[in-house]
């Protein structure tokens, strides 16, 4: 079966309307996935580094025998992180297709009916290498909340990968 | 097309009103061809001549009215005096056709119009010609039957072999040849009669043997040997003819029956049954001639006779001539008067038999002309016969035998078997099975049978015509999926079951009780042979009684028509009797699926496979953790039993401290004699404890070189373990191991296909096909490999001249040839043509501004500049390699598997492509070290040797920049700079450890400091995201759990060469898929085996495809994607192919795509159907590859030119 055949749940899933969102945060960006999506918080792993790769491509993990690459999307957007403070390792969607994300604290609930995100009629200025890859932003509480779409951000970053980095 | 009849004939007759029907019909002919121009023309003059009287009409104009069916027959043949012919006929004074300027311009320019198109409409030379060229010799034969000493005239003949050289078919000319030559010496009553048949089924013959049939190569060569020929040949010249029949002979596979609208040719089924009518005459001739030898006793010949007439009956019904069989029954009927009174036979009605069967001979000849029966059916009303025809029968036969005309052509179907045998219930699969969609068809039969069943059981109870149409279109597709893989037992019976019900369709009736319970052993059967096939068991043993039930139910209705059937429901007396007799035929009945017996094959999915393969993984890993454990507690061990030994020594020290003690006590106690009691006991306590203490200290020591025992023996466990790990991997290997051979054939397609656009000659030559290769390894390749073989053809081998002009033989050698290098994957790929055209590609360079004018750049460098994003040498694609697709696809998929492409070239002697593929999710040999901060495991692809600086004869020079072995000297450079990491030593600290790696063909050392641990480790990819790294194979999950990534030294040694310039064939940041454009085909079948067939032609010709199961879906799919061109089925659920077709044209964006229906359907009610929808081409499966293409390949042409 081809992994693109999945098209059930996975990053894939369209983010739908109405419906809950699971939030996180990298420096001052807050991200949400959809809950339907599986997640998980992964503590006490060591993450292998590689060498002479991307800067943002922290390494790779062992998840229960899988390897998983680590993405810092910090350091890929150029946002400043508070690095005194504990950040978690995140993994998102499942099997072949997880990927490992650096976060800030730990994800949390949020929903988009009840008022509580702030849809924005236009985006803002965001990192370049993000901004095509945000397809709505909300409020809450002043923080700044992106709808990515992240399994054509990872497929970017995947061939990038692919390609020797310059210099 | 033979001429009208006279206008005025001894009795006035056929009046102009006749006349003007005959010409409507050759305009409706004209229509159906296509040539609606001519339709027009046959109209007006049709109309215009009701209106007029014979005496109005000069000679000239009769003459020329007379000629127009040739006429006809010269337009069609794209002559463009024929369109002036006509034109000048409509303007003849006589005819008040009243056309203005204007109208007749138009009319010429229809004309013309209708000419070309049909004409580009098949440039394929294959397509059966228009009959009258089909069946000369034939005519010859009648003939000179009647008129003996006539030479026999060679021109068909010779004809025929022009053709056959035309096609393409050398061996098959020169038999002609050889024929005609010896034909020329001959007379016919040197020939004798069977000799004469035998010749005039030449063309037939022909047809066969161009059609792909091997018996027709032994039946030309038996030609060439009848004695009464007179040919001579010697064995050798026998056999060299026989090689180039075969060799010439087109693949079985590649035969199509491609009916189209302008010459809507015989079937060789057809033709083969006129033949066997024609020979079938032949022998009743005989027989007339036997009684004219001896006309004293006519009695009992005239019996013989009349059985020969009533087999012909028969045999007439059966070919679906109804018309010549009432006419030998009308004949027939005469002859009983004289078997009843043999007096009354007279020489002068042996001469009318005689004209008679020879007017038989001639309407078989010609039998497709809707007039030809005129002739016979007019002598048969002759008074000369005792009972001549009455006005009303001949009205009858005439119907029936213009029907014919027509009938025989639609349908072009083999007459239905009467008799079912062991061979048409096998499930043996053919030789050259396509497992794919063997393995697609074992999918989807059990369910299109259990429709069927259940559509048949809806019947049983009750049911409606819906029931029987759905039941209807499952046979149909059982049956053409069936046909496509092979099997021969699903086919026959699902054709036989798809007849009968179409009949009752047809008829809106529904099928009795009788039927019904046929349909039901049917269905069961069915359900048998597909289990049997999943299985590979033996056939359902009821088979062949199934088979013929269902035989005879069809042949009943084929005979009786459908309203006999249900009139008359018992007709199974007949059915047991041929059962019976066919049962009788194989003693043991039932036959085995194949004559090898196959081991008992269980199917998974392929992800269970990879779940296993997955698990097996992890328990390489976790044993090779257990042993790293083992490992670890064994030094733990040997620590403690070091400790135990100190203990054991301090026990013995202290012993001998208290003894000391004891001895002193002893001496200090002489003071006072009388020593205390407790004094003594606490000596003894000291005492007894250090002696305790020590044993103790021994019984641990002991105790760990137990336990020590016990870890050697745990370890030689875990290293069973190791084995029975590896060796359930490797037989989950295995699972998914597939011949190389299996793709032996797209690739001899994709080359034949591209030699044949480029009308280049090239070989195929393929070795280690026997090599088993990772099922999902190979399928990545074929795509990369069809490209580069394309590549080779198109840019590589030369054009014959060429090729002769620099001495080279004219035909092309493409070798392809795979082998395991270690355990990965090499394919080579060498052509013998001119080699990379290194000016060109640096002048691409120059102009992309990748190397500067003058810039001096090796040509193994320049070579690798071919492999870039969307770099092309040339200024225009070609249509063949110019897809879009490059060598910078081919190597992205490579590397995308991450393998490694290599060029050789030779300017002159051709180039040669090597892909080397890692194999997949493997495992593989490391070496575990460290750079800087990051722990790799470096795969042992292409190191050759490891050793060690400063030992021995290895030296290292220039500060490393070269290193010294024995008396060769290798450049070398560090793991460090490999990886841009940086240098965290002394400059004087050396490297201990040199890695002889080769890359390309050089070798390199790669120095550094330390190999940690060498070690088995399982690569794994990166994941979905990141296909691949440069310099890493993958990464290893290792002992301790944690991850290294497994560094390919030959690749990093790559990238690094040529002061790291060699990389810039990977500068380009755009993706190369991302420019492909590849013409989009929309291909909608409600097979899946067909439709998988079908996309993996087109994929393979350079097509994107996109598959839809029915018109619904097709509709869906079109509201998002515009096709360049749309195949569909005819016959599909919810939606048809014509209803698509239709719907496609009223849509404003859609309307101008292409439309190409590809159906079973041969009749012309469905063509005109599928016409009127605006389909543009009509396809009748089988269809032959090539033919498909061109017409793919034409439509969107003229599409984009349109555009």
């Amino acid at each position: 079966m081809k992994a693109d055949a999945e098209v059930v749940g996975g990053l894939s899933a369209k983010l739908g309307d109405n419906m809950s969102f699971l939030g996180f945060r990298v420096g001052g960006l807050g991200f949400l996935l959809p809950v339907s999506l599986q997640c998980e918080i992964i503590e006490r792993l060591q993450v292998s580094p590689l060498p002479n790769v991307e800067p943002w491509f922290s390494g790779l993990l062992n998840v229960r025998g899988a390897v998983v690459p680590v993405v810092d999307l910090g350091i890929l957007f150029d946002v400043q992180v508070d690095f005194q403070k504990k950040r978690q390792l995140f993994a998102i969607d499942r099997g072949e297709k997880t990927m490992a994300l650096w976060i800030d604290g730990y994800p949390q609930l949020l929903a988009e009916v009840g008022g509580t995100l702030q849809p924005l009629a236009d985006l803002p200025e965001l990192p370049p290498r993000l901004q095509p890859y945000v397809t709505a932003a909300y409020t809450l509480d002043g923080q700044l909340w992106l709808k990515v779409e992240f399994a054509a951000l990872f497929k970017t970053l995947g061939q990038q990968q692919t390609k020797e980095i310059e210099s | 097309m033979t001429p009208f009849p006279p206008l005025t004939d001894a009795d006035g007759l056929p009046s102009l009103a006749e006349y003007s029907g005959l010409i409507g019909l050759l305009g409706d002919q004209a229509a159906d061809a296509g040539y609606f121009g001519f339709q027009d023309v046959c109209l007006l003059l049709a109309e215009v001549l009701v209106e007029l009287s014979p005496e109005s009409l000069s000679e000239d104009s009769i003459v020329a009215l007379q000629a127009l069916p040739s006429h006809f027959g010269a337009y069609c043949q794209g002559s463009a005096v024929a369109i002036g012919e006509l034109l000048a006929l409509l303007q003849r004074p006589e005819l008040p056709c009243g056309l203005a300027e204007d109208e007749l311009a138009m009319l010429a320019s229809q004309l013309a119009l209708d000419q070309a198109a049909q004409a580009t409409g098949h440039p394929d030379p294959q397509i059966p010609e228009p009959l009258e060229d089909v069946l000369p010799l034939s005519v010859v034969e009648t003939e000179f039957v009647d008129n003996e000493l006539i030479n026999i005239d060679t021109d068909p003949v010779f004809q025929l072999a022009e053709r056959a050289a035309n096609d393409g078919y050398y061996g098959f000319q020169d038999a002609c040849l050889l024929i005609a030559e010896a034909l020329a010496e001959q007379t016919q009553s040197g020939l004798g009669e069977d000799s004469l048949a035998a010749l005039a089924g030449l063309p037939l013959l022909y047809e066969e043997y161009s059609s792909g049939a091997n018996p027709a190569i032994a039946s030309v060569v038996a030609l060439l040997q009848m004695p009464r020929l007179g040919l001579d040949l010697a064995e050798d010249e026998l056999a060299t003819l026989t090689d180039q029949l075969h060799t010439d002979m087109p693949k079985p596979n590649d035969q199509s029956t491609l009916l189209n609208d302008e010459a809507p040719g015989l079937s060789k089924e057809v033709l083969a049954l006129v033949g066997l009518l024609a020979g079938e005459a032949d022998v009743i001739d005989g027989m007339l001639d036997k009684i004219a030898a001896q006309t004293d006793c006519p009695a009992g010949h005239l019996g013989q006779l009349c059985d020969e007439l009533e087999r012909y009956i028969n045999a007439s019904r059966m070919a679906g001539f109804e018309g010549l069989a009432l006419v030998f029954g009308q004949v027939n009927a005469n002859l009983e008067l004289f078997t009843e009174d043999a007096n009354r036979f007279t020489t002068e009605h042996l001469v009318l038999l005689q004209d008679w069967i020879g007017l038989v001979k001639g309407y078989l000849a010609n039998f497709s002309d809707r007039d030809s029966g005129l002739p016979m059916l007019a002598q048969l009303g002759a008074p000369e016969w005792p009972l001549p025809v009455n006005l009303d029968d001949a009205t009858a036969i005439l119907a029936q035998l213009s029907m014919a005309s027509t009938s025989v052509f639609d349908e072009g179907q083999p007459a239905r078997k009467q008799t079912a045998y062991p061979e048409d219930v096998t499930l043996a699969l053919p030789d050259d099975v396509n497992p794919e969609l063997l393995d697609i068809l074992l999918h989807e039969l059990p369910i299109q049978i259990a429709a069927f069943s259940t559509a048949i059981q809806h019947l049983d109870r009750g049911g409606s015509l819906a029931d029987l149409d759905i039941a209807q279109r499952v046979a149909h597709t059982v049956k053409g999926a069936a046909n496509t893989v092979g099997i021969k037992g699903i086919a026959e019976l699902t054709h036989n079951l798809e007849d009968i019900l179409l009949a009752f369709a047809q008829h809106q009736q529904l099928p009795g009780r009788k039927l019904l319970d046929v349909l039901i052993d049917a269905a069961d059967c069915l359900e048998a042979m597909a289990e049997s096939l999943i299985s590979h068991s033996a056939a359902p043993g009821e088979a062949l009684t199934v088979l013929q039930s269902v035989l005879d139910w069809a042949n009943q209705i084929d005979q009786a028509g459908i309203g006999a059937i249900i009139d008359v429901p018992v007709i199974q007396t007949q059915a047991e009797t041929t059962t019976s007799n066919a049962v009788d035929h194989t003693p043991g009945a039932a036959p085995e699926p194949s004559g090898q017996p196959q081991a008992t094959m269980v199917r998974v999915t392929a992800g269970q496979i990879d779940e296993l393969f997955k698990l097996a993984g992890e328990n390489v890993i976790l044993n090779s953790q257990a042993n790293e454990r083992l490992r670890r507690i064994k030094i733990q061990l040997r620590g403690m039993e070091l400790q135990f030994g100190l203990l054991r020594q301090l026990g013995d020290e202290l012993e001998q401290l208290i003894d000391l003690k004891d001895l002193s006590g002893q001496a200090l106690a002489d003071v006072d004699a009388s020593f205390d009691a407790l004094e003594m006991d606490q000596y003894n306590e000291l005492h007894t404890a250090s002696r305790r203490m020590v044993e103790a200290a021994f019984d641990a020591r002991e105790m760990t070189l137990d336990a020590d025992k016990e870890l050697e023996a745990m370890g030689v466990l875990l290293e069973d373990q190791h084995r029975l790990v590896n060796e359930t991997q490797a037989a989950l290997m295995e699972t998914r191991l597939t011949p190389v051979s299996s793709i032996a054939q797209r690739l001899q397609r994709a080359l034949r296909q591209t030699c044949r656009l480029t009308g280049k000659q090239c070989n195929l030559n393929l070795t280690g096909e026997h090599l088993m290769v990772d099922g999902d390894t190979l399928n990545a390749l074929i795509e990369p490999l069809m490209h580069v073989l394309r590549n080779a053809v198109d840019h590589g081998i030369e054009t014959a001249e060429a090729r002769e002009a620099v001495g080279k033989v004219p035909y092309g050698t493409i070798s392809v040839g795979f082998d395991y290098d270690s355990n990965h994957i090499r394919i080579r790929v060498q052509d013998d043509g001119r080699g990379l055209d290194f000016a060109a590609i640096r002048e691409a360079a120059e102009r992309r501004g990748v190397i500067a004018a003058g810039q001096v750049v090796p040509e193994k460098d320049l070579a690798r500049y071919i492999l870039r994003p969307n770099f092309t040498t040339r200024t225009q694609a070609t249509q063949i390699s110019g897809r879009g697709v490059g060598m910078d696809a081919v190597y992205h998929q490579v590397q995308a598997q991450g393998g490694s492409l290599v060029l050789h070239s030779e300017p002159g002697q051709g180039l040669l492509v090597e892909i080397n593929i890692p194999p997949p999710l493997s495992r593989a040999h490391a070496l575990l070290a460290h750079v800087g901060p990051y722990g790799v495991a470096i795969s042992s692809k292409g190191i050759n040797q490891i050793l060690f600086a400063g030992m021995g004869d290895v030296h290292l020079l220039d500060e490393g920049q070269r290193v010294q072995i024995g008396d060769d000297n290798y450049p070398a450079i560090t793991l460090n700079k490999l990886l841009r990491v940086p240098e965290r030593r002394k400059r004087a600290q050396s490297h201990h450890t040199v890695l002889l790696v080769q890359h390309n063909d050089e070798l390199t050392g790669v120095l550094l400091d330390a190999i940690n641990e060498s070690l088995d480790i399982v690569i794994k990819n990166f994941g979905f995201y990141i296909k691949k790294i440069p310099g890493f194979i993958g990464a290893a999950i290792l002992g301790d759990g944690s991850v290294a990534p497994v560094l390919d030294l030959p690749e990093l040694l790559m990238a690094i060469d040529g002061s790291g310039d060699a990389n810039i064939y990977l500068e380009s940041h755009e993706s190369p898929t991302a420019s492909l454009r590849l013409p989009t085909v929309l291909l909608v079948d409600d097979s899946l085996s067909q439709r998988r067939a079908l996309e993996q032609l087109l994929q393979d010709a350079g097509f994107q495809v996109r598959t839809a199961r029915d018109g619904i879906e097709a509709t869906e799919k079109l509201a998002e994607l515009m096709p360049d061109i749309v195949l569909t089925d005819l016959e599909m659920p919810r939606m048809n192919g014509i209803e698509l077709t239709a719907h496609i044209r009223t849509r404003e964006n859609l309307k101008s795509v292409p439309v190409i229906m590809i159906t079973s359907r041969t009749t012309q009610a469905h063509r005109k159907m599928a016409m009127d929808a605006g389909t543009d081409f009509y396809l009748v499966k089988p269809v032959r590859e090539d033919d498909l293409l061109e017409k793919i390949q034409s439509l969107i042409n003229s599409a984009v030119l349109a555009a």
